[in-house]
Parts: C-alpha cells; sequence; structure tokens
C-alpha cells in the first residue's frame, strides 16, 4: 500500500509532464487542468500517507533497488566488494513524510494559483509542462533512501530552476539569469559531487540509513570526516544560496512570481536544509564541520538581512528575506538543532509561499514589482490581498502565535545554547527582519494613491484559483505551527526577547517610513555610504564576475590562441609547409634542362664512382 | 560458426545497400534513399537483435564467424563480438540509421552520397566487428577514404583544408597503428595477424610492451583526439557535412578508443600499466583545455568539436585508470558521447540548412520560432553538461569514480570541467536559442515528422540508457574484468 502511495507521488508529475507535452496544439489549453488535477492526485496521495502513519506509526520503511555496480577491487583493494553497488529506492520516515506533505500541497496550490497568474500567457502548457516536472524530481529528490540520488534529483531541480527562472526567455535579463543560476549552482555541485564520491570510496555506502556518525567514525579518520562533510554542505550552499552562493536566488526573481513562491522561497531553496537534516550524522560527525556550518549560516542571514532592507522591488525583498530565514535554518543545524531547522523550514515553506503568491496578486494587478509604485497605485485597496501580506509579514518577522514564532524561537534556543556570539548574530537578523518586513507593509499600505488601476474583471473561476490557495497556506502555515512543533514548552525568556526586537525592529521602520513619500524623497536625496556599499551588494557579485571575466574567461582565451598558433599553426600547419618547402625544393631539380640533368648524373655517378672505389680499396 | 552468420549479415546490410544503389540510375533520387535507409534499417534492426541475444554471461567471444582466407599470412576474415564492441556496434547502427534520415535533404549528387555514406559505414562496422589486425587495418582505410570524399564534395568553411588536415592525420595514425601490428606479426612466436592467436601465443617482454603500447597507443589516440593531437577533429566536425559529421564525431572517433581497449590493452596489459599515468595527464588536458577552448569558439559547429575534444578526454581517463569501473565508464562515455553529438550535428546541421549561420551570436530566439528543434539541441547540451538521467551522467559518474580512486589529484581537476561545460552550454544556448527572435531568420521553419524520428530516436537513446545503465554495464562489465586478467 505504501509503496502504492509512494509511486503515485513520485509519478503524477512526470505523468502530468509528460501528458501535457503529448497534447496535441488544438489542445493545448487544457494544460493547467491536467497539471492541477495530477498535482491535486499526489498531495491527496501524502495526505493518506501521512493519516496512515500519524505518529510516526510503521516508519521508517524502505524499498531498495539496486541500479548500478560498481563493485570493483582495483579501486577499493581492502573492502568487501559486494557493498559497492548504488540503489535507487523510497525511504519513507516521519522527516521526509512531513517534507513530502508540504512539497505536494504547496506544489499543488501553486498550481492552482498559476491558473490565476498566468491565465493571459501564450505558453501556458509549456509552463504547467515545467512546474509538474519541478512536482516530479522535487518529490523525488525528497523520497530518496541514499545520497547519489538525492542528487539526481538535485540536479533535475536544478533545471526545472533554470528552464522556469527563463520561462520569458525573450527578456534577456531572464535568459541571464537561468544561466546565472544554474552555473552558480553547478559550482556548489561539484563539492556536492565531490563529496559523494568520496564517501563512495571511502565508506562503501550512500544509504542514508548506513551514514551513521559512529559507523563513519569507525571508518574515517576525523579530517576526512571534516572534508567530506564541507564537501557535502558545498553543494547545500548552493542550492539553499548560501553566502558566497546566494548571488543567485534575488536574479532567480525573474521567473514568474508562482515559480518563486514554490521553487525559489519554499521546497527546492530548502532542499539543502533538508539534506542537512537528512544526512545529519554526516556533518555531525565532526565539530568543525558544524561550526563551519553555523558560521555560513550566521553570515547568509546577516547578509541577507542586511540587502532585504534597501531594496525596492517587492519580489526581490522576499528573495533576501528567503536567503536571511534560509541562514537562520543552516545556524539550527549548525548550532546541533536540525530538528529546530527543519521546523522552521515548515513553517516559512508555507507563509514564504504565501507571501510571495500575495506579492503575485499585486504584481498582477499593478504591473509594477516597486513597493513605492504599488502603494501609488492603489495597494491598499485590495483588502484581501492587504491582509495576507500582513498575515504573512508578521509571521515573518515573528510575531507570537504565529507560525514563524515558533520555529525561530526554536532556533534561537538552540543557537543561545550553543554561543552567544552567534546568539547576538541571530537577535540581530530578528530586528531587521522585523524592520524590513514593517517596511514593506507600511510602504505599501501607507502610500498616497495617485492613479489607481481598476482591477480586471474577474470570472468566478480565476477569483477562486486566486483567493483559495492564499487561504489554505495561511491556515496550512498555523497547523504546522501547531502539530509540528517537536516539543511543546513555553519559555518566557524568549518570549520578552523576541517580543522586544519585534517592537525596536518594527518601531524603527515605522520611524523612518510612516510617510512613505517623504521617505522617497530623502532616498532620493542622498545616500549614505552604508546604502551605497548595500546596493552593491557587498561587491560579491562584481567579485563574481571579476572572477569570470577577467580571470576564468582570459584563462580561456590564453588557450584558444595557443590551440590556434602553436598546436594548429606551428605543430601541425608549419609541418605540413615544411614539407612542401621541401617538395619546393627538391622540384627546383627537375627543371627541364638536360644540361642540369647532365650535370646531376655525371655528380652522381661520380660520387658513386667514388664511394665504391673508396669501399673496394677498404676491404681487403 | 553460428547458424546464422549474424554479424556478417550487420556488416552485409550496407555493402549490399551500396551496390544496390551502385546500380540505381543517377535520377531515382528516391529510390536511392529509400535503398540507403532499407539498408540502415536493416542493420539497426540486426543490431539489436545481436544484443538482445547477447549472452551477458560470457566474458569471451561470441557469434564468431571465421572463414580462412590467406592461411600462410595467418589472414583471415574472421568477426566476433564481446563486452566490448557489442555496444559500439549498436552505436553504428543508431548513428547511421539517424544519419540517412538526416540526410533526406540533401539534393546535390545524391547518389554519390549515399553511396559513400554505405561505403564508410561498412568500414566502420569492419573496424569494430574483425578479430584480424589486417582486417581491421583494412577496414580502418576503408572508413577513412570516403570521410575524405564527404567532406570535401558536400562540405563547408574551409572544406579543403579541413579534409586534406583529417585525412593525412588519421592516414598518421593508422601508420603508426600498421607498424605496430606489421612488428607483432614479425615476431617469431608470432607470424599472424589473428588477435587471439596473438594474445594466447606470444608473450612481450616488458621494454618491447613499453614501446610498442606507446606506438600503438599514439596511433590510436589521434583517431580519439588526444591532446595535443586533437586539432583535426574540430576543424574536420566543422567542414564535414550532417550526416558526416554525426558518423564522424559520433562514431569514427570511438575507432582509436576502441583501438586502445582492444588491441593495445589486451596484448600488451604491462606496457598499458606503464603508460597509464601519461595517457591520464593527458586525457585531463583534453577534458579541461578542451572545454576552455570550448567557451572562446563561436561557430556552434566549433562548440561541439571543442566539447568532443573534452569528453573523449573522459573516454582516455577511464581508461588511463585501468580499472573494471574506469573501462566500464569509458565504454558508456563512448556510446553516450557518440549518440549526443550525433544530436548535436543534427541540430546544428538543421539550424544551419535553415538559417545558413551557424554563429551563435547571429542567431537568436529560436525557441520561440522552432521550439521542436531547439528543444532537441538543448537535450543534448543537458546530456553534455552532465545532467543525471542521460546516459552521459552515468558514464562520467563512472569514470570519475574510478580516477577519484586511482590518480586523487586528476580525478577532481577533472571535475571543473562539468562547471565550464555547463558555462560554454548554457551560454550557447541563450545567445542562439534565447532572446528575442532575429528578423533575418524569420522563414526559418521548424522540423517536420521526417525530421524529427532520427532527432527523437537518439533522445530516446540517451534517456534510456541513463535511467537503465545496467542493461548497459550488463553487457560490457564481464569483458572488461577479463581485460585486466581478474
Amino acid at each position: 500500500m505504501d509503496l502504492a502511495l509512494l509511486w503515485t507521488i513520485q509519478l503524477s508529475g512526470l505523468a502530468a509532464f509528460l501528458l501535457i507535452q503529448l497534447l496535441p496544439r488544438s489542445a493545448k489549453k487544457i494544460a493547467p487542468a491536467i497539471g492541477i488535477a495530477l498535482s491535486f492526485l499526489a498531495a491527496a496521495a501524502s495526505a493518506k500517507l501521512l493519516l496512515d502513519h500519524a505518529n510516526g506509526f510503521g516508519l521508517p520503511v524502505q524499498f531498495s533497488h539496486p541500479w548500478l555496480a560498481v563493485s570493483d577491487r582495483a579501486v577499493w583493494p581492502n573492502i568487501p566488494v559486494e557493498r559497492y553497488a548504488l540503489f535507487v529506492g523510497f525511504l519513507l520516515d516521519p522527516l521526509n513524510l512531513t517534507m513530502i506533505t508540504l512539497v505536494t500541497s504547496i506544489s499543488f496550490f501553486v498550481q492552482l494559483f498559476s491558473f490565476y497568474y498566468m491565465n493571459e500567457d501564450r505558453s501556458r502548457a509549456r509552463y504547467f509542462g515545467f512546474l509538474s516536472f519541478f512536482s516530479f524530481s522535487m518529490t523525488g529528490l525528497v523520497l530518496s533512501n541514499n545520497l547519489l540520488q538525492t542528487f539526481l534529483f538535485w540536479e533535475l531541480v536544478g533545471l526545472t530552476s533554470y528552464l522556469l527562472i527563463g520561462f520569458w526567455y525573450e527578456k534577456e535579463s531572464a535568459a541571464t539569469a537561468a544561466r546565472k543560476a544554474f552555473v552558480v549552482n553547478r559550482l556548489a555541485d561539484l563539492g556536492f559531487y565531490l563529496g559523494i564520491i568520496l564517501v563512495l570510496i571511502l565508506f562503501g555506502s550512500l544509504n542514508f540509513t548506513d551514514l551513521k556518525s559512529q559507523a563513519l567514525a569507525q571508518v574515517l579518520p576525523p579530517a576526512t570526516l571534516t572534508l567530506v562533510g564541507v564537501l557535502v554542505f558545498l553543494g547545500v550552499m548552493g542550492k539553499s544560496a548560501q553566502f558566497p552562493f546566494h548571488v543567485w536566488l534575488p536574479d532567480a526573481m525573474e521567473g514568474p512570481t508562482p515559480v518563486s513562491a514554490l521553487i525559489h522561497s519554499a521546497t527546492m531553496v530548502a532542499a539543502g536544509v533538508f539534506l542537512l537534516h537528512r544526512a545529519f550524522d554526516l556533518f555531525s560527525a565532526s565539530a568543525t564541520t558544524l561550526l563551519v556550518i553555523l558560521s555560513v549560516g550566521c553570515l547568509t542571514a546577516l547578509t541577507g538581512a542586511a540587502l532585504a532592507t534597501i531594496q525596492r522591488d517587492m519580489k526581490r525583498i522576499l528573495a533576501y528575506s528567503t536567503v536571511s530565514q534560509l541562514g537562520l535554518m543552516t545556524m539550527a543545524v549548525g548550532a546541533g538543532s536540525s530538528t529546530a531547522g527543519f521546523f522552521h523550514l515548515s513553517t516559512h515553506a508555507y507563509f514564504k509561499s504565501l507571501l510571495f503568491l500575495t506579492s503575485g496578486v499585486f504584481i498582477h494587478r499593478f504591473h509594477t514589482n516597486d513597493i513605492w509604485e504599488i502603494g501609488q497605485k492603489g495597494g491598499k485597496n485590495d483588502r484581501l490581498a492587504i491582509g495576507f501580506l500582513a498575515f504573512g509579514l508578521l509571521s515573518l518577522s515573528g510575531l507570537p502565535p504565529l507560525a514563524g514564532f515558533f520555529s525561530k524561537d526554536l532556533i534561537l534556543e538552540a543557537i543561545k545554547e550553543k554561543n552567544l556570539f552567534f546568539y547576538s548574530g541571530a537577535l540581530f537578523v530578528s530586528f531587521l527582519t522585523a524592520y524590513y518586513s514593517f517596511r514593506m507593509f507600511l510602504v505599501i499600505a501607507r502610500g498616497r494613491i495617485r492613479r489607481e488601476e481598476r482591477p480586471h474583471a474577474e470570472s468566478r473561476a480565476l477569483k477562486i484559483s486566486r483567493n483559495v490557495p492564499l487561504l489554505c497556506l495561511a491556515t496550512l502555515s498555523l497547523v504546522a505551527a501547531f502539530l509540528g512543533m517537536p516539543s511543546f514548552h513555553f519559555n518566557f525568556e524568549m518570549l520578552l526577547t523576541t517580543a522586544a526586537i519585534l517592537v525596536s525592529g518594527g518601531g524603527l521602520a515605522i520611524l523612518r517610513f510612516r510617510d512613505p513619500e517623504a521617505a522617497e524623497q530623502k532616498l532620493l536625496a542622498g545616500k549614505t555610504f552604508m546604502q551605497k556599499i548595500l546596493e552593491r551588494k557587498f561587491f560579491i557579485d562584481d567579485a563574481y564576475e571579476f572572477l569570470v571575466k577577467k580571470v576564468g574567461l582570459a584563462i580561456a582565451h590564453a588557450l584558444n590562441r595557443f590551440d590556434r598558433t602553436v598546436i594548429n599553426g606551428l605543430m601541425v600547419n608549419e609541418t605540413s609547409f615544411s614539407v612542401m618547402r621541401l617538395g619546393r625544393l627538391a622540384a627546383l631539380l627537375q627543371n627541364g634542362a638536360l644540361q642540369d640533368y647532365l650535370a646531376w648524373a655525371m655528380t652522381g655517378g661520380v660520387l658513386i664512382l667514388f664511394a665504391f672505389l673508396h669501399f673496394y680499396r677498404g676491404t681487403p | 560458426m553460428s547458424p546464422f552468420p549474424i554479424l556478417s549479415a550487420i556488416l552485409l546490410c550496407p555493402v549490399a545497400g551500396l551496390i544496390l544503389v551502385l546500380l540505381t540510375p543517377r535520377k531515382f533520387e528516391t529510390a536511392i534513399k529509400f535503398l540507403s535507409l532499407l539498408a540502415a534499417s536493416g542493420t539497426l534492426v540486426l543490431s539489436i537483435i545481436l544484443c538482445k541475444i547477447f549472452n551477458t554471461a560470457d566474458p569471451g567471444f561470441q557469434f564468431v564467424e571465421h572463414l580462412e582466407w590467406i592461411k600462410s599470412y595467418g589472414i583471415h576474415y574472421s568477426n566476433a563480438v564481446d563486452g566490448l564492441n557489442v555496444s559500439l556496434i549498436l552505436l553504428t547502427a543508431i548513428v547511421i540509421f539517424c544519419g540517412i534520415l538526416v540526410s533526406w535533404r540533401v539534393t546535390y549528387r545524391v547518389k554519390d552520397f549515399f553511396a559513400n555514406m554505405l561505403f564508410l559505414v561498412s568500414g566502420v562496422f569492419g573496424v569494430f566487428m574483425t578479430t584480424n589486425l589486417f582486417f581491421f587495418f583494412l577496414f580502418y582505410e576503408i572508413a577513412v577514404i570516403p570521410m575524405y570524399l564527404l567532406i570535401v564534395i558536400w562540405g563547408s568553411t574551409n572544406k579543403q583544408y579541413a579534409a586534406m588536415k583529417l585525412t593525412l592525420y588519421l592516414l598518421l595514425g593508422s601508420a603508426l597503428m600498421f607498424a605496430g601490428f606489421l612488428y607483432m606479426y614479425s615476431l617469431p612466436e608470432a607470424r599472424t595477424f589473428d588477435l587471439l592467436t596473438l594474445k594466447q601465443n606470444v608473450h612481450f617482454s616488458p621494454p618491447i610492451q613499453n614501446i610498442l603500447f606507446l606506438g600503438l597507443f599514439l596511433g590510436f589516440g589521434v583517431l580519439a583526439a588526444c591532446f595535443p593531437f586533437h586539432v583535426w577533429s574540430p576543424d574536420g566536425h566543422v567542414a564535414a557535412p550532417t550526416a558526416a559529421s554525426m558518423l564522424h564525431a559520433g562514431v569514427l572517433m570511438k575507432l582509436g578508443a576502441y583501438g586502445i581497449l582492444r588491441v593495445a590493452v589486451t596484448l600488451l596489459p604491462e606496457g598499458a600499466r606503464h603508460w597509464a599515468g601519461l595517457i591520464a595527464v593527458l586525457s585531463l588536458c583534453n577534458i579541461v583545455y578542451g572545454a576552455l577552448v570550448a567557451t572562446q569558439q563561436k561557430d556552434l559547429k566549433y562548440i561541439i568539436g571543442y566539447s568532443s575534444v573534452s569528453h573523449m578526454g573522459i573516454v582516455l581517463l577511464g581508461i588511463a585508470t585501468m580499472t573494471t569501473v574506469g573501462f566500464n565508464g569509458a565504454l558508456f562515455q563512448m556510446f553516450a558521447h557518440g549518440i549526443m553529438t550525433a544530436l548535436f550535428f543534427a541540430c546544428v546541421g538543421f539550424i544551419y540548412d535553415g538559417c545558413h549561420t551557424r554563429m551563435a551570436d547571429e542567431l537568436g530566439g529560436l525557441s520561440k520560432q522552432a521550439p521542436m528543434i531547439s528543444t532537441f539541441f538543448i537535450l543534448a547540451g543537458l546530456c553534455g553538461l552532465g545532467l543525471p538521467g542521460m546516459g552521459s551522467f552515468v558514464a562520467e559518474l563512472l569514470v570519475t569514480i574510478a580516477a577519484v580512486g586511482t590518480y586523487p589529484m586528476i580525478g577532481i581537476t577533472s571535475i571543473t570541467a562539468l562547471l565550464i561545460t555547463a558555462f560554454y552550454v548554457l551560454t550557447a544556448v541563450q545567445k542562439a536559442f534565447y532572446g528575442p527572435v532575429n528578423p533575418h531568420h524569420a522563414d526559418f521553419k521548424d522540423l517536420d515528422w521526417l525530421q524529427f524520428v532520427p532527432r527523437a530516436v537518439l533522445v530516446g537513446c540517451l534517456i534510456f540508457f541513463g535511467i537503465f545503465p545496467s542493461v548497459f554495464l550488463n553487457w560490457v562489465s564481464l569483458s572488461t574484468k577479463i581485460l585486466l586478467g581478474g
């Protein structure tokens, strides 16, 4: 029964993708229906699975099948060879049961919302096809029972992300952002790939159930454990947009907004944190790895939050906020509490996708991403959207008793136990979060309306497909918070700290942005030094550009010159030219003048005669 | 001898097709095309049957056919398959089938074109299935000559230079290899060209092995575009007509790597071990250098040409590891790369026919205009950058595992090519297929169903073997194991 359900979840996305591809051109308009129906099927199957295994009953379940034999005594002289086969399979345990429910449910709501958002787009079929393929890859990643299969689907979600960021590929910026996302992820994945290969070679199994701290520590020396852990973590840094690989995520906002909600906030970018939790023993086996994770997480959280404070583009604010929240989750794992990290992942997934879809409502209606413009065009008149925006932002900044409060508190507690330095960093991140959340809300909600845009007349189906997902995601974020909490407890000190941060961050934002018009004037008038640095994004993008253009491509250019001039020119062409020159020289002998021929013949004859006489005399 | 000589049948299909094409009058162009297609389909069906009935539990030669020809010199017409060549025969059959279909739009000297194609492919089949070194050489020469004609007559872009360069290079390689064959023949205990007899009767002393292996490796290495003997291949690919590029990059380059395994490693294992380090270094140059140079190319065909150099490096690296996993990976990469490049060239050829340019900058927006051909090109590109689910991923994974296990530094460095490849493939895709539609190519038409079929077949193969790699590994792994004497 479980297996059937798992296959249903796994394959429904692929089925939708293939069905949509096979549709004849005249029937392409039913593509959304196929996508929505099959994503509903997957969500229903995972809900059934969740109910079947409520309270972790009968878990974990594993189904495994050999895929590829790589046994070879030459590579592994000392270890029994039978173990070296690569497997594919499902592993179902409480962790990915939660995750798969999250992925399939958000997928479904985003597909539903996309019906409204992409209603006027002519390439709708392609869009829903890719979205379904994403669901397929993401479920594969979540259900996988070993590192290699995870990597396989890891790359496939990267591909769908590439295809969907570049969905409007006629736009130069979209095509460039898509390529950037793929290449930056690839860079990080090199480490992941190498890490997997090292684990396979040195440890002999990639199965998550075999990767246990003790077993690892028995086989591998501590330095190798750290190396492997950090290498695999590199992959996480790419996918979960950790510093300094976070640069692709804000640019990824070139994709359609529902895509940002699904892939670039809730599911795919969370895959890294999911893997941290999934293979936690691989990382926790070395204290150094955990420290690296904690530091990277802290740096990411700070960078993301700081950059979110000055953006004008609604989606970019949310994107940097995602970066910062992912940093917090990573910090939790680094502090040794992967449960807290994962809990925040699940609540964050719901309220962040809610926020993105809400921003989609604004963008769809006002045709701009700029929060000031949205405010001036009458953003506050869309009561429903404003309500959801407030709900999402308050969740994000951690107002009790909304979703973000519980999970963020758990993380703060975990970090506080570990290290006070990082704790203060995390507190500052929370402060900045409250600040940019309030700023965004105030600018939209308190804008003075200049040129109001009337909403389009919308059919009932469109209205349903717009509002139902928002409502459900908001509800689910609360459900996830209350049901998913690892252990209920009430920490009064934490409550006070959070409240103080919320008040001070929010208060500062109110102070500065209670009148958005004036704030904008002030902003245009002059920029402080800090603002300039923030606008250049801490020069990280510039550093990448320098490395790629001035270093990488310069080397490639030099090598290309070398190939053309030295190898092709000197080695190949010159050889052939020399042969030709030699031939031309020899051809001089054959000039048609009889006297020359005679002279050469005579010379030759004399030489032969001479040699003959010489040797004749030499022999007795 | 097996009741039905299936190998000879595979070989005779294109030969029979060739004779029939030659007998058909020039003006019946459609008949010529159908005859060629019939011959190619025949080999394809027979090759698939061969793979089906191939016994994966037997590491030795199967379907042995033996016909004595010049007994006193040990020259026999003898064919056999084992794990090393069964997949390559299938590869050749797939590529020629698709190549014939892709060439449906050839209009200039149709009869000569298809005759040359069939002649070429007969030679290639011969090389892959023979177990006699004399015939190995003979069939190899048969394959080179029509390639020259195909490029010179139907080619483009500096075709005479490229054709001459390619031919000279290939002949240089074959001269080296033939010298090696003759030396082996000249040994007193040998006096035969038969591979199996040589393997059983002759024991080469270590210094001889070292010298002989180096000679043979250089000879075969030229064909496999080993650095620094690679420059013939991008130039040749660019100049050749579409179907010839497909065969050339897809199959002909594999002859070299196949020869290294079949002849050099089989007969001279000690020599191979001796030089393995050098091969590994050269292959690393292929992989990284080829990829870096590819980033600088503007012509789509040059990009693919240098990517071939890079990907053939993976084959050589797999061989250099001298492990079963590495050999399996190398053979897998030969197959996957063969299909992938064939697909690449099939796409670029179609675009060139329609747009009259292959410069990535001068194209642009093709995805909007011609979604099908763009999708095929992008799929080939994804396979090239090692996307899981495509054949190349598994091949590269196996080679990388073996390489990291045997030469850690080289193995780790070779991984960087994954990044560089992703960069240049996606840049080319962005330039040629994304962005606004270029009005110069407004009348460019997408694939019709006839042109759709061969490309779909190639993509299907890539995905099938990417998802079910053990089908392939079952063919090869026993034979590669005995190659190392285990």
